[in-house]
């Protein structure tokens, strides 16, 4: 029976039905009841409306389980199974009383919880809530799952794992899109066909939100890109407000002709809010003869953010290189510490120096790569909207970051080893995903282009044979280095180009390998990248900071009739005549003027002057950082001076101490002079927080930030393993504060010697008091004072 | 500067005080993402007083001469959210003016939708200010409600976090009271508030 439906929206046109819940209402269904539950109580009036839309000549019929979770069904005494039965039972009744044919799909609806980090629902626990629902559907004996109304991509992908793990039914899913064409969450048509078409479903579509009209331009561009059958349902137009009822105005005969225009577009076509049987019969009148689009395959290669696409083939592609731990110290370091904010400015900065994807790869020898690879990227995912190309030689680590990655991920990498090739391939295939594949195996690098050719023409074999087509593979030739052989650069080109021409894939390289061991390396980059963008490099592994790399990639563009007008070109160098000029001159400005002012580039200069003219690093620290703070600091409890200006002051003297602190003698280090900070369980605000955190840092004291939302036993393990002498919490919320007294708690019964302290907007020092606390900050700077009585008490 | 600087500073906690030539540029680049990133997003019921069902001595008697009510939900939305996320990882500064700005241009939002619900009132009626959950005895446990009786998760996609808390962050819910007397026009909402000592509260 599901072979024969995905057969049969492949070969012709099939019609959902119309919106349910306002034939409920309509049908005496009263404010408050969860529709769904109908199904079992009502089954009568469910079947009519059934029946109706059957009469109609729908062929696809949709289960009143809409609203549908183990939660909601909870206080009704219903389990998801019953429900599930009895909305399949409905509808097959109805199609029995009828006579006519028509297939069953269980309707399935979004959480209406926002998932992390817009919200607090972790992916995993998303996926779970499905699973009970698309078991049940299955059990029920449904023809296809029907997710419907989904606003948030993520979600959708929650749901579609879920689905694929539990169940063999084809899935179809729909998402509701604003009068912008966008979702709830940022994304878009085309970052909508990237996901879902990666994940594998059956069918995508568009539901609910808009009219036929307004609903339009979402529906063309999803199937300008879409290789799939398209689902379209709109609105009997935009919502309107009459007696404090919510009416939909456009009948049944306009709804028909507006439809008329979009049937070209779309395969299965359907009603939402405000539609009925009329408007469907209507509807279906109208359309049944006009042909059903043809299903091309688009074979495009899109990788994709939670809202933002880049398609590949229309030009290199800038891909940032620069997370990635080899070589770099204070990126190890950064990693190490689990200072999440260090990663993030590397992001933020190639993202502003015109990077379209990031490269992130976590891999350290001493790191658990597993959690880092898959939590890095989605801290990344919370701030930037860039794709990212996820790298790891962990198989398990990228598992994970794969499947919780939001959206269609670059993987960086499978070789032509057949231990790789089997356990990334499955992966690609579950998740989606755009594959880089390096031209080597287990007998090493090739020296020959045909040798490299033949390792790509095999992974391409192995990828087909898994059902991932060529398009969305890219051939990374591999960069050796001239120093050690002349040919070494014509190889990769000529591999990259042949691979590009004969297997219909797309290419990746990082280029800077290529001029190792020699001098000038920076001339022979650019001069070998500019090669390989000519030769048809897409996917380009590169670092974006790097001016003359970025220089390449736009003067090519310019060059090769890829910027218009060279507008782009003028645009970023309009005001550089020439060369850029040499950096600004140093100012004389004292290291103590540039913390007291917030002035951090200034300070970051003035500290390494000091360090050159041979000042001992504690003098400096004690005789220009820190009176700097205290002036600062008296001067924001005075009430001359205030936050802003506190926190720029700070982050000065934080920049200064990071160049300092390279030149510390051993034994003056402060590692000892730990605070442990945390926002308590259940809240989410950090800001007061973080502040304390810059301003502890500020006064070099070393912070370990445990993050928001955390669980009293997080605190106390954190306590317990570091032996921590001072705890920081905060809460925002009169509804949270009790976890403060609760961490406490379970601080003193641990028998740690840590103290504690409390702050936070509804704090007071009477509450601090009362629970149990050692003390209490009415603002981020007591919270310094409190941490040096703290740290030097203990040190006398 | 599009929002008033004075009420940026005024949430930093400048009582008077205006904001530095630097923090003001600080503020007008915040202001230029935000502005750009963000779509706020609003809803509004008309119902009867009598058909709400929360519980709360202050609401009633905030309600005293109401027969109706709008359930009013605004956000600005998650890409608010994301933005806040991003300052604080590059600068603890720009988030705090950031965060400043964002509850302006939340208050923004807000005078604009009362502003706009006046619209759909009838000849001789009035708007009371807002009254939020957590406002006086009208307990915070009743957000939930309030946002299913707006359907507000699946029309503007704001909802509760496990621990009561309104997601996309930058967000307001609220009861507005129509009246039909004129004097009790729509006014500033410290007067209604019982913190005397709140640094934020105008006319300190």
């Amino acid at each position: 029976m599901t072979m024969e439906l995905v057969q049969a929206i492949r070969n012709g046109r099939l019609f959902f039905d119309g919106g349910m819940g306002s034939m409920l209402q309509a049908a005496g269904l009263p404010e408050g009841l969860l529709p769904d539950v109908w199904s079992l109580e009502r089954p009568q009036v469910v079947q009519d409306i059934h029946r109706a839309y059957l009469e109609a000549g729908c062929n696809l019929i949709t289960t009143n389980t809409f609203g549908a979770s183990v939660e909601k069904l909870a206080p009704y005494g219903y389990t998801v199974s019953q429900l599930m039965e009895a909305g399949v039972n409905n509808a097959r009744a109805a199609i029995a009383q009828t006579g006519r044919d028509a297939y069953v799909a269980v309707d399935l609806g979004p959480t209406g919880k926002l998932l992390a980090p817009y919200g607090d629902l972790d992916f995993e626990d998303a996926v779970s809530r499905f699973v009970p629902l698309v078991r049940g559907a299955e059990e029920a004996g449904a023809d296809c799952l029907f997710f419907e109304t989904f606003s948030d991509l993520y979600e959708a992908k929650a749901a579609v794992l879920a689905a694929k793990e539990n169940s063999s039914l084809p899935i179809f899913i729909s998402l509701i899109f604003d009068t912008q064409g966008k979702l709830l969450t940022g994304g878009d048509p085309i970052a909508t066909v990237a996901l879902l078409e990666g994940l594998g479903v059956s069918a995508i579509g568009v539901n609910c939100g808009l009219g036929p009209l307004q609903l339009a331009p979402v529906l063309k561009t999803l199937s300008r890109y879409t290789s799939l059958p398209l689902i379209c349902q709109p609105n009997a137009g935009l919502p309107e407000t009459q007696d404090g009822q919510t009416v939909y105005r456009v009948n049944p005969d306009d709804f028909a002709l507006q439809m008329k225009d979009l049937a070209p577009y779309a395969q299965m076509l359907g009603g939402c809010c405000g539609t009925t049987p009329e408007h469907l019969r209507a509807m279906i009148s109208a359309c049944r003869d006009i042909p059903a689009p043809e299903i091309t395959p688009k074979k495009r290669l899109l990788i994709s953010s939670y809202c933002r696409t880049v398609e590949f083939g229309h030009g290199p592609v800038i891909i940032g290189e620069r997370i990635n731990p080899t070589g770099k110290k204070k990126l190890q370091a950064a990693l190490r510490e689990g200072d999440v904010s260090y990663v993030l400015r590397e992001a933020l900065a190639q993202e502003e120096a015109g990077a379209q994807i990031l490269d992130v790869n976590v891999g350290l020898p001493d790191l658990d790569e597993v959690t880092l690879l898959s939590a890095t990227a989605e801290s990344i995912q919370s701030v930037s909207p860039l794709p990212l190309q996820l790298d790891s030689s962990d198989p398990i680590a990228m598992e994970r970051a794969l499947r919780r990655y939001n959206g269609k991920a670059l993987v960086n990498s499978t070789s032509g080893k057949q231990e790789s090739l089997d356990v990334i391939l499955p992966l690609v295939k579950k998740y989606g995903g755009g594959l880089v594949c390096l031209t080597l195996d287990e007998d090493g690098i090739p020296e020959t282009v045909e040798g490299r050719l033949a390792i790509a023409r095999r992974i391409t074999e192995a990828a087909n044979a898994h059902g991932i087509p060529n398009h969305e593979l890219l051939v990374d030739a591999l960069t050796l280095p001239v120093s050690a052989g002349e040919e070494n650069a014509n190889i990769t080109l000529e591999t990259l180009r042949r691979a590009k021409e004969e297997l219909g894939v797309s290419t990746a390289l990082g280029v800077s390998n290529v001029s190792f061991g020699l001098p000038r390396r920076d001339l022979l980059n650019t001069t070998f990248f500019t090669l390989a963008m000519q030769a048809g490099l897409d996917g380009a592994i590169i670092n974006p900071n790097s001016a003359d790399m970025m220089g390449a990639y736009r003067s090519f563009l310019a060059l090769t009739g890829q910027d218009a007008k060279s507008a782009s070109y003028i645009e970023t160098y309009r005001d550089q005549v020439a060369a850029p000029a040499p950096s600004a001159p140093a100012s004389d400005m004292s290291l103590f003027e540039a913390v007291s002012k917030g002035l951090s580039e200034q300070a970051v200069q003035q500290a390494r002057n000091a360090v050159a003219s041979g000042h001992a690093v504690l003098d400096i620290i004690n005789e220009n950082l820190v009176p700097a703070l205290d002036e600062v600091g008296r001067g924001f409890e005075a009430g001359t001076l205030f936050l802003p200006q506190l926190l720029m002051s700070a982050e000065a003297a934080k920049a200064a101490f990071s160049i300092l602190r390279e030149h510390l003698p051993a034994g003056d280090s402060n590692d000892n002079w730990l605070v442990i900070l945390a926002t308590v369980k259940g809240d989410i605000h950090d800001i007061g927080k973080n502040i304390v955190k810059v301003l502890l840092e500020s006064y070099r004291f070393r912070v370990l930030d445990l993050g928001k939302d955390v669980p009293p036993e997080r605190i106390v393990e954190a306590a317990r393993e570091h032996q921590a002498r001072l705890v920081g919490l905060s809460a925002l919320m009169t509804t949270t504060a009790p976890y403060m007294k609760e961490t406490i708690r379970q601080l003193r019964e641990a028998n740690l010697s840590a103290r504690v302290l409390v702050g936070g907007a509804v704090i007071t020092a009477d509450y601090a008091e009362s629970i149990g606390a050692d003390y209490y900050a009415a603002d981020a700077m007591e919270s310094v004072h409190i941490a040096q009585a703290v740290f030097s008490a203990q040190e006398a | 500067m599009r929002l008033p600087a004075e009420e940026v500073a005024r949430y930093l906690g400048y009582g008077g005080a205006a904001l530095s030539d630097d923090l003001l540029s600080l503020a007008q680049r915040c202001e230029t993402e935000l502005l750009s990133a963000c779509q706020p997003r609003r809803l509004g019921r008309r119902m009867k007083r009598c058909d709400m069902p929360f519980e709360s001595a202050d609401l009633s008697h905030y309600l005293q001469e109401c027969d109706q009510v709008f359930l009013t939900a605004i956000t600005l939305g998650g890409e608010a959210d994301r933005l806040l996320r991003l300052w604080s990882a590059q600068s603890m500064a720009k988030a705090a003016v950031g965060q400043a700005l964002a509850a302006v241009y939340m208050d923004e939002c807000c005078d604009a939708y009362l502003l706009e619900l006046e619209t759909h009132l009838s000849q001789g009626e009035y708007l009371l200010p807002a009254y939020s959950p957590g406002y006086g005895d009208f307990s915070l446990s009743w957000q939930e409600t309030l946002l299913q009786l707006l359907d507000a998760s699946r029309r503007i996609g704001l909802s509760l976090t496990a621990g009561g808390m309104l997601v996309p962050e930058k967000s307001v819910t609220a009861v507005v009271g129509i009246t039909n007397i004129p004097t009790r026009r729509c006014a500033v909402h410290c007067h209604l508030c019982t913190m005397p000592t709140c640094p934020f509260r105008k006319g300190s």
